[in-house]
């Protein structure tokens, strides 16, 4: 590790400046961030981290090899003043949505797999297996049709169950059987053996998921909530699991939250719990985004969010 | 109640600990917020509570930073029998010192002008909020013009759309709508994205923002496209020049309930002149 640290030039928000010093510092030490207007000498700034990039400021830096728009696009760049053999990028910060989705696919499979199952036996040292169910014969359902609800029936596409979706408004979707509207919400619950919750917080929606509508699930059915706690009315909820009307719950929101210690849902063997983690973002992410595109940029890969500068995108 | 005095007043951090009284304080004066909508806005901003001496809390106020590039500012609310004794403007002082050199957006009620135009502000523009029971079905789409469900893909399709029609890039807001778990919608063209409309629980019904058209006859196809998602109450804050979006609204059953001012303090940041905002995704977030 001897060779001098690549200078990466940033001048964006200073405050956020502070934070992406730290994950420098802390994580890359072959990168070394110079904050504006503090750049040092310009002729050694190969990277650069910027919004806007005024073609004087381009100029100065003969050595630049990439230039980062730290936004979501490069719209606000002025994309022909910059030379030609300077790559261009955009950040793309994997957000909440992704997340979630991950997260949505973890805890169907999970549930079609019986891990939870499978967690409890490891610990009981029980070598037992279970008959495996085909995907084609499972039938998950989404509650809530937005931008997360659509995305999630998007990704498990591809494993073979039998999707249905369920909304307030009617919606349409390919190789997806919808369901809207109040009275529709039974009859679909009905056909779910494993439910994923991603509805929005309204005060229709608050404690949506009652003792009747948990009945109306088929035995052996499981809940996935990724919408809020308060949609699921959890006394109802634990009820329907001890008298094993519900095979199991994978949960990532509750209500309270933090569940507060002693609560039945921390120790119920029925249930996976986890702290709200299913979007996470953190405010050095997009730190580290760039720090693993420069990387690969210097090994001369193409990186995510590399532009084709002839059609921008 | 006894008289409270400007000297005794301090100003701390809002935490979430504060949101029942900070919700209580916009109630008081009739705003439709929600504890969801109140905890939204504190989540992705910074704030301050001004409390009297036994820590009761008598106003508040929080900013928003847009990517180093564009602050806005809203929520500035204090408990009615405590108005009129600078301590809005000791709120208002305490976030400004914060937004530095970030010019500053906000929306003004009647009530907040003076105070606003104190602190440097200028009015640039009318805001329409318009809202009601959605009645109808949408109009037939303009010949060339194609909407659809936003996908997660469409992610930073929408984060630029909403960047360059603002000038600033709201990644964090855009995700909180994006997560909500109601639909987005796309508007394109031959060319690609011409727009898009994000729907978002707030009060008690629908907001439909931000708004983002390449004009606004996409602007009218968008918000009739999105109102079609929602049941019940629904609200758009429209820029008051677009006045045939604000009568196709009218004629949905949102009517416009007020009239308020967008104002700001310094030099806005460029934005691009092919897209612009049709719809807020509150006065106070813009």
């Amino acid at each position: 590790m001897s060779a001098a640290p690549e200078v990466v030039l940033y001048k964006s928000d200073p405050v956020r400046g502070k934070v992406w010093q730290q994950v420098f510092a802390a994580t890359a030490p072959d990168l070394a961030l110079r904050i504006w207007p503090e750049t040092g000498a310009l002729e050694e700034v190969r990277y650069l981290v910027a919004w806007q990039a005024p073609a004087e400021l381009l100029a100065s830096l003969p050595a630049l090899r990439m230039l980062i728009s730290s936004g979501a696009g490069v719209d606000q760049l002025d994309v022909d003043a910059v030379p030609a053999h300077v790559d261009l990028m955009r950040m793309i910060e994997p957000g909440i949505i992704e997340g979630v989705l991950e997260y949505g696919v973890m805890a169907v499979l999970a549930a079609h797999r019986r891990l939870v199952d499978y967690i409890g036996q490891q610990r009981a040292q029980a070598w037992t297996a279970h008959p495996l169910v085909p995907a084609a014969a499972r039938r998950v359902g989404v509650l809530g049709l937005g931008v997360l609800g659509c995305g999630l029936l998007e990704r498990l596409r591809p494993f073979g169950f039998q999707l249905a979706g369920w909304s307030r408004r009617p919606r349409d979707l390919p190789g997806v059987e919808c369901h809207s509207g109040d009275a529709a919400l039974e009859p679909f619950l009905a056909r779910c053996d494993i439910a994923v919750c991603l509805l929005p917080l309204t005060p229709q929606t608050q404690g949506l998921l009652d003792a009747r509508r948990l009945a109306a699930l088929p035995r052996g059915a499981w809940l996935v909530n990724l919408g809020r706690g308060a949609q699921v009315d959890t006394p109802a909820l634990l009820d329907a699991l001890d008298r094993q009307h519900l095979a199991g719950a994978i949960l990532d929101v509750v209500d309270p939250e933090p569940l507060p210690a002693g609560h039945a849902l921390w120790q119920h063997p029925r249930v996976l719990l986890t702290p709200h983690v299913a979007g996470m973002t953190r405010p050095d992410t997009a730190a580290r985004v760039v720090i693993d595109a420069i990387r690969a940029h210097r090994r001369g890969e193409r990186p995510a969010g590399l532009i084709d500068r002839a059609s921008r995108y | 109640m006894g008289q409270v005095l400007l000297s005794t007043v301090t100003l701390r951090e809002l935490t979430p600990a504060d949101l029942p009284a900070a919700l209580a304080l916009t109630q008081a004066e009739n705003w439709s917020h929600q504890m969801h909508d109140w905890a939204l806005h504190l989540r992705l901003g910074h704030g301050f509570g001004a409390r009297d001496t036994d820590g009761a809390l008598l106003g508040t106020a929080i900013w928003w930073d847009w990517d180093g590039r564009l602050a806005t500012l809203g929520l500035v609310v204090v408990r009615p029998d405590c108005q009129g004794r600078g301590i809005g403007r000791r709120l208002m002082q305490a976030i400004l010192a914060e937004t530095g050199a970030r010019p500053v957006g906000l929306v003004a009620t009647a009530a907040g002008l003076k105070l606003y135009e104190d602190c440097g502000f200028v009015a640039i523009g009318g805001i329409l909020q318009c809202q009601g029971t959605v009645r109808g079905r949408a109009s037939a789409l303009p010949a060339g013009l194609r909407l659809r469900a936003a996908r997660p893909a469409d992610r930073s399709t929408l984060l630029a759309l909403d960047a360059a029609a603002l000038g600033a890039s709201r990644v964090a807001l855009l995700d909180a709508v994006l997560e909500c778990g109601l639909p987005a919608l796309v508007a394109e063209g031959e060319g690609g994205a011409l727009g898009c409309a994000l729907l978002r629980p707030a009060g008690r019904g629908v907001t439909v923002g931000p708004l983002i058209a390449a004009d606004e006859t996409i602007a009218i196809a968008l918000a009739d496209a999105a109102l079609d998602q929602v049941e019940g109450l629904a609200r758009l804050d429209v820029p008051a020049t677009a006045t045939a979006l604000a009568a196709h609204l009218e004629s949905r059953g949102l009517g416009v309930v007020d009239r308020v001012t967008a104002m700001l303090r310094g030099a806005p940041p460029p934005v691009r002149r092919d897209v612009q905002r049709f719809g807020l995704v509150s006065q106070a977030f813009g």
